[in-house]
């Protein structure tokens, strides 16, 4: 018995010790933090370069890229159809080439939250900046960016829904964000003045680091596309005038070269969304790989959307260099890169789109087929002149007419080159010159996203389309549904477009 | 291992006493006992059979022995006019004098008294049946034993009222577990605690080396686990040494699975037939000269599977130590060829009686597998089987190569044996596991009892892969050359990743009898930490030579191009500190109460000083057979009331808010500007500061009776939970980061029945039914704001619905004629024309509009149910084990995509063609996007009876065996799954999921027939 008790008292001071050990890390033994994270108090105040860069990532969402991206920028305008197989995404061809729009389409969802996640990253940096009252240039540019980036989902948002919800606040509880839809109006004037600010703070350049980041320039041919849009040409014509006298951008000599992996970010580029592929580091986009020839083996581009239409095809004038810079004809050795492509019914369409044609060598070295690391252009200096050419010809005046011409010319002279093609415009009859400069504005700007909003904003679209392979189009289509899904998550709040 | 990996605080501690147990253990002398008068003899249940693990001792003295598996013993004792005490766990311990007898049978008693006996496990402790409030059923290891299953919960399956069992027919593979309901939006698993240890899993058990199972399923049951509690808990107890001599036993079945329902899908004539009319509806046409196989690809990536269970165990006993081990070997092949599981276990246990009042033990259970291949690629093939066109050949005989699928589909199904073949054996994975626990405890002052014990759980999973070249044929390349490079280039990935987590208990025990007042207190303190670490990389071939298709090479060393090498590392942890406490009190074992407490704090919310939550349960019952006005009537032999209420908590929240308190930021993505990579940082997450766990308020109400001479036994019992303060993930409206806050609540409601009978038919005929069933009533009380829900898919949750119901139209036939459509409400989801479905126009405006979209399934079951039926007759047993869903749904969602052409379901045969050919499977053609809508089209009955097991097993009789030197032999004969009445056209209506969404067939792994034969001996 002794010895039993022995070793019942030895075992206590083990229990007291425990105890003790216990009682003395108690304090920090729930103390945690996030193991190889950052959490938002390591980031040094007054920082948001690396806030302002995720933004620019938001921008390779597939909203901003995809087939279904296309879908509503592309295949409803008459110089695009779906592509690819018949039966591929038959369904979207319905919705999109013949006007059967389908609520609960995820092409329209991916859309929508894609550009609202892009307001809501910028709403938070923007917010953030004011709370704090930091004024340090550069701050103030990374909320320039930020107004930017939030004009530029808005401007899409409000094209393609009309009136949408307006958040303009940095979101601390996600329910806060079910906000009934404001105007267009409304909306506009908070494009027009985060555009404002954008254009005055952002510096002109960028050092070789940053080449391509959003500068002045970008932020005021956003201002002219949104005054075009809503026919104010005097604003129009102002902002693509101040574009043209920054002297920063000019046409490249070769129209098809800035399509191509080495023309990425070129003297005409104005915006363009970053694209970066290598087999060990994918920050690429899904523009080219939609797009990409539909074969088989090395034919295998990618998934055959979004192609020319024959419409398109016979726009050209005679020998203008733009048509086989845009169209990749299948059944032909193209000269580019001299590869074959296969013919008709090898291949399921006879036309792709070229603009995102890819380098066989890059395919090689890279080790992909689909052109991950190609850019999406967003804005060109040629668009510009373009609506500047547009907007001063619809003011009228014997100066804006030159101007009109001049610009135009600009355009038609770098297609031309040396070649006996292309003359220029000449006429100083408005309703002539506004038919060649939309003329120009077709085969300059084919298969950049610009054709279905140009129909819809000079008013033709409910001629043109119905005659161009959707009879059913009218003018409600200009509108696409609000996603089903996002009515349904607001509990009525938000209320469905007319018409549908 | 265990003390390396024991938490910093208690190190020493952990050191300290393990080397007292290696240094006891080592000097543990053999017991030898002085012979004085020996007697023999054989204990046997009320049925006659024997009873194994008895224990014997002669009374006044300390020593004693336990019968053997067929019920003997032999034991010295000092007079032949001793008194034996005969008792086991369940059993009623009885007195017998021996009265100059040398042998005698012990008749202990029979089935119906066992169950109130019946010691059973509770949380920090164990208890007697009878003395609980609660709702705790005990599944005996030997029921589980000889049923094929790699994974020991699967088995489960039917037995327990309460307990929903989905299983999954891969091996090894967990099922999705749920007790009473799904109480929550998040994690709904329970907690499982092996031996005391609270953990995830148990995947690393062998069923063979399980002694007891008990689930634990109400309010006063499960306030002691706090935080966890909330779902419930299955606990574990593995087997331990009786008193006894050394026995060793072995158990080993050898067999084959097989899948049974095939989804039925068209053949190359009945594919083109369908193609070619809907591409004829879709303005288009395919060329079939390239494509003229007949391919059934579900037979060609099906095997039928050999599985084959092994485990020995030895078990050793004496006065003074107890020791047990058990040995596995699990082979289980799956059902798609090359998948294959090897599990490898290890289960000892010892303990040491230092004095009567002073114990050491250590229990350890030890893994390792090899991993079959992983979820997504077995599954990959499945849903590639189901969906390739029937018309593409497996091969090109030419150049052997795999032939691709044709273009409508190749970009998004592949070949099914390109996966399967070409992607066999280029997975290495294994996991290891050491599960482990030491303990001492002392009795004193009486009374009293102290236990401390340590766990040590370390798992260790290491994974190698490669990714081979993959060449096809495609006849529709232009020129000779067919070769299709599907796979580019060679690469290999390996990883490593480490999941320690350690738990301490400090318990103290007062346990009073005093003038009928039956007391038992517990107070304690436990902690529990547990972490992850994970490092993984990977390097590509690049420029450099092919990486070789040989394990060997499959290291991110010297292979693979240098400038391709990357890695990436991850790691969390969390911490929890409880105290807990809980009274079982009783007066006369009549007037019951349960009482516990817990109260528990929680790294997750340590900033935002909500760390601490409260949690507890009280339960009461009366054992109104035990009133004198009870006496005297011979229906009821005993009648018990219960009741018991609570608050529980629930902490399994995703993964990826494992710091829910943090706005931690992501460098997910960068920015890009020309060539130039800037990290970025975006917040994942929007915290919210009032976050706090989700609690469940609960209570239950029931009765158990035994009537008919204790041989039938009854329980029911209603439960009724509520979860409040759900977790709610806020995927908020247009593209909002999510957000994460306590704003949902859930409610489960139901009635559990269980009844088992046991009766003897005649002399040598015994016979044994018993039955259970469940309703479960689901229903979201509220979730977030108004009209938020949670939409995935077709499944949603919202509140005043159940969770994850089915949510779209309703097809009212087929528009058969444009008059048809002319004269039925206007569609506004979409132009319709004559062939598409005809949804119902629920609300009535006239018009076919979103608001006509309605409930059309839930995947949570009006009630389950299970039950069995065995006799036994001289050796032979023979056993039948059912179970059964009624009233559920199932989204039908694999075929739903339009982005390519799958196969056809042979219900497509039947489509619309013309008027009056179907008013039901619509027109062929993936342009209707009205007919891909979510609609009771894609609805199916999950209902289903199964035939869960039929078993006959023989036991060979003593004589024969006596000369063989064996104790007892059983060998036995198994079919799982033997059949399956379900209405669904999938694989198997058995569909789990996470909790939001579940019963969704997205081409579901088959749950294939097991057919076994094994043996059971004892030597």
């Amino acid at each position: 018995m002794k010895k039993v008790s022995m070793i019942k008292w030895s075992l206590l001071p083990v229990i007291l010790f425990t105890l003790m050990v216990i009682s003395s890390c108690k304090k920090n033994f729930l103390d945690r933090q996030p193991l190889g994270r950052y959490i938002e108090t390591d980031i040094p105040a007054g920082s948001y370069d690396s806030k302002i860069f995720a933004t620019y990532s938001l921008l390779r969402a597939g909203g901003f890229n995809n087939h279904l991206y296309l879908g509503i920028m592309e295949f409803r305008s008459d110089e695009a159809d779906k592509g690819s197989s018949v039966s591929d995404g038959a369904d979207q061809a319905q919705m999109f080439d013949e006007f059967q729009y389908d609520k609960s389409n995820g092409g329209i969802q991916e859309f929508w939250t894609s550009h609202y996640a892009l307001i809501i990253a910028a709403n938070s940096i923007i917010s953030d900046i004011d709370s704090l009252g930091l004024t340090d240039p550069n701050t103030l540019v990374n909320k320039a960016e930020a107004k930017f980036m939030r004009a530029y989902a808005y401007w899409d948002l409000v094209r393609a829904f009309g009136q949408v919800p307006k958040i303009d606040f940095k979101i601390n509880d996600a329910a806060d964000v079910n906000k009934p839809k404001a105007t267009e109006d409304q909306i506009f004037t908070l494009i027009d003045a985060d555009l404002q600010e954008a254009a005055a703070t952002l510096p002109l350049t960028w050092d070789a680091q940053y080449n391509s980041r959003l500068t002045k320039g970008a932020a005021m041919s956003l201002q002219a596309k949104a005054a075009l849009w809503r026919s104010n040409w005097a604003g129009a014509l102002g902002f693509c005038k101040q574009v043209i006298g920054l002297n920063r951008y000019s046409l490249v000599s070769d129209y098809g070269s800035q399509f191509r992996n080495t023309g990425e970010n070129g003297p005409e580029s104005i915006f363009e969304i970053q694209a970066y592929y290598t087999p060990t580091l994918d920050l690429g986009i899904q523009y080219a790989q939609v797009q990409g020839v539909r074969g088989a083996g090395q034919w295998d581009l990618g998934w055959g959307w979004d192609v020319p239409t024959q419409k398109l095809v016979d726009e050209y004038e005679t020998g203008d260099p733009r048509r086989v810079a845009t169209i990749l004809y299948s059944g032909q050795v193209d000269p580019l890169y001299g590869e074959n492509v296969p013919p008709v019914p090898t291949v399921p369409q006879p036309y792709w789109n070229k603009k995102v044609y890819t380098n066989p060598a890059d395919r090689q070295s890279l080790n992909n087929r689909f052109g991950n690391w190609m850019d999406h252009r967003i804005i060109r200096y040629a668009d510009v002149l373009l609506m500047a050419a547009e907007a001063a010809n619809e003011m009228g005046g014997a100066q804006n007419t030159t101007d009109a011409l001049a610009w135009l010319e600009m355009v038609r002279a770098r297609a031309r080159g040396t070649a006996n093609i292309l003359p220029a415009v000449t006429t100083t009859d408005q309703t002539l010159l506004r038919n060649a400069i939309r003329h120009e504005r077709f085969v300059e700007m084919a298969m950049e996203e610009q054709r279905f909003y140009d129909l819809v904003r000079w008013g033709i679209d409910v001629t043109v389309l119905p005659v161009s392979g959707s009879p059913l189009y009218q003018v409600k289509h200009r509108l696409l549904p609000i996603p089903q899904g996002e009515i349904d998550k607001s509990g009525g709040v938000l209320k469905q477009n007319p018409n549908y | 291992m265990i003390a390396k990996t024991t938490a910093r605080s208690s190190k020493g501690f952990a050191y300290w006493l393990l080397h007292i147990i290696f240094l006891i253990t080592s000097f543990l002398p053999l017991m030898s006992f002085a012979q004085a008068v020996i007697v023999s003899g054989t204990v046997i249940g009320a049925d006659g059979t024997s009873i194994a693990g008895v224990t014997v001792q002669e009374k006044g003295t300390k020593g004693g022995t336990a019968t053997d598996a067929s019920g003997k013993f032999s034991l010295s004792v000092s007079s032949a006019n001793a008194t034996l005490n005969i008792s086991s766990l369940g059993y009623k311990s009885q007195s017998i004098a021996l009265q100059g007898r040398s042998d005698v049978t012990v008749v202990l008693e029979g089935e119906g008294a066992k169950q109130l006996e019946q010691v059973v496990v509770i949380g920090y402790g164990s208890a007697q049946k009878k003395d609980l409030t609660g709702s705790i059923v005990t599944i005996k290891g030997k029921e589980i034993a000889d049923k094929p299953s790699a994974n020991p919960l699967s088995l489960l399956q039917g037995k327990v009222a309460g307990l929903s069992i989905v299983n999954s027919g891969r091996p090894g593979a967990e099922p999705d577990v749920r007790i009473r309901g799904t109480n929550t939006i998040n994690g709904v698993k329970p907690v499982y605690i092996v031996d005391g240890i609270l953990n995830d899993n148990i995947n690393f058990l062998n069923p063979a080396d399980i002694e007891s199972i008990e689930v634990l399923k109400d309010p006063s049951s499960l306030a002691i686990f706090g935080v966890r509690g909330a779902n419930g808990a299955i606990a574990i107890t593995t087997k331990k040494a009786k008193a006894g001599q050394l026995l060793v036993n072995l158990n080993s079945s050898v067999g084959i699975k097989k899948v049974q329902d095939k989804i039925k899908l068209t053949n190359a004539a009945q594919f083109k037939e369908l193609y070619t009319e809907q591409l004829a509806n879709q303005g288009g046409t395919f060329d079939y000269s390239l494509w003229n196989a007949n391919t059934n690809w579900q037979d060609e990536i099906f095997q039928d599977g050999v599985i084959n269970y092994n485990n020995i165990s030895i078990t050793g006993a004496t006065e003074k130590n107890r020791f047990y081990m058990g040995l596995g070997y699990i082979n289980e092949e799956g059902i798609i060829k090359h998948e294959q599981l090897k599990k490898y276990t290890l289960n000892f246990s010892d303990e040491l009686r230092v004095t009567k009042g002073l114990r050491f033990g250590i229990t350890m259970n030890a893994y390792r597998a090899e991993l079959p291949l992983p979820q997504g690629q077995a599954e990959g093939a499945v849903g590639s089987a189901i969906r390739a066109a029937p018309i593409a050949p497996v091969l090109d005989p030419a150049t052997a190569l795999y032939h691709t699928l044709p273009s409508f589909q190749r970009a998004q199904v592949f070949n099914p044996l390109v996966g399967v073949e070409d992607g066999k054996n280029t997975f290495i994975g294994r996991e290891y596991r050491a599960v482990g626990s030491i303990y001492g405890e002392v009795d004193f002052l009486k009374n009293f009892n102290f236990r401390v014990q340590l766990f040590a759980d370390y798992g260790f999973n290491t994974s190698r892969s490669y990714q081979p070249i993959i060449v096809v044929y495609n006849p529709e390349i232009v020129g000779n050359d067919k070769r299709d490079t599907s796979s580019r280039s060679t690469s290999v990935a390996q990883s490593q990743d480490i999941y320690p987590k350690t738990q301490m208990d400090y318990l103290l025990t007062f346990k009073k009898n005093f003038g009928g007042h039956n007391l038992s207190l517990l107070g304690g303190v436990t902690t529990y930490y547990r972490a992850f670490e994970g490092t993984s990389s990977s390097v590509q071939q690049g420029t450099s030579q092919i990486i070789p298709n040989n394990p060997d090479k499959w290291y991110v060393d010297a292979v693979g191009d240098p400038s391709t090498k990357r890695g990436s590392g991850s790691s969390w942890e969390d911490a929890s500190l409880s105290f807990l406490a809980r009274a079982l009190y009783n007066f006369e074992n009549k007037y019951l109460i349960n009482a516990s407490f817990r109260r528990d704090g929680s790294s997750q919310f340590y900033r935002l000083g909500n760390q601490w939550k409260n949690f507890g349960a009280v339960g009461v019952g009366w054992v109104v057979s035990k009133e004198n006005f009870f006496e005297g009537q011979h229906f009821l032999d005993y009648l018990k009331l219960k009741g018991s209420w609570g608050i529980l908590g629930n902490k399994n929240i995703d993964d990826r808010y494992r710091y829910p308190a943090y706005p931690t930021l992501t460098n997910a993505n960068s920015g890009v500007f020309g060539n130039n990579i800037v990290p970025a940082l975006e917040r994942e997450y929007i915290p919210d500061p009032n976050l706090n766990w989700e609690t469940v308020h609960s209570y239950e109400a029931g009765l158990e009776l035994n009537t008919f001479k204790n041989s039938l036994h009854f329980e029911a019992n209603y439960y009724n939970k509520v979860t409040k303060d759900v977790l709610t993930l806020i995927a908020g409206p247009s593209g909002t980061l999510p957000g994460l806050g306590n704003l949902g609540e859930v409610a489960n409601s139901g009635f559990e029945f269980s009844a088992s009978y046991n009766a003897k038919i005649a002399r040598d005929i015994d016979f044994n039914v018993s039955g259970n069933f469940t309703t479960i009533k689901n229903n979201v009380n509220k979730l977030n704001k108004t009209g938020f829900e949670i939409i995935n898919g077709a499944a949603r949750t919202t509140a005043g619905f159940p969770i994850g119901y089915f949510y779209g139209y309703v097809s009212d036939g087929i528009y058969q004629s444009n008059t048809e459509i002319a004269k039925s409400p206007v569609s506004k989801i979409g132009i319709v024309q004559p062939g598409d479905i005809k949804y119902k126009d629920i609300n009535g405006d006239g018009e076919i509009t979103t608001d006509d979209r309605t409930v059309i399934g839930n995947p949570t079951p009006d009630f389950t149910y299970g039950g069995s039926v065995s006799f036994a007759y001289k050796g032979i047993d023979l056993g039948i084990d059912m179970q059964g869903v009624y009233g559920n749904e199932i989204y039908r969602a694999w075929n739903q995509g339009t982005f390519a052409d799958f196969n056809y379901q042979t219900e497509r045969l039947d489509r619309w063609n013309g008027p009056g050919t179907s008013n039901w499977e619509p027109i062929l053609s993936t342009k209707r996007a009205v007919n891909y809508q979510n609609s009771n089209y894609r609805i199916e009955d999950g209902s289903f009876f199964r035939i869960r097991n039929l078993q006959l097993g023989y036991t060979f009789g003593e004589n024969m065996l006596s000369k063989a030197k064996i104790k007892s032999l059983r060998i036995y004969l198994n079919a799982q799954n033997l059949a399956t009445f379900a209405n669904n056209t999938g694989y198997t209506p058995e569909i789990g999921g996470s909790s939001t969404a579940f019963g969704v067939d997205n081409g579901t792994y088959p749950v294939p027939a097991v057919y076994s034969v094994g043996i059971n001996l004892n030597f």
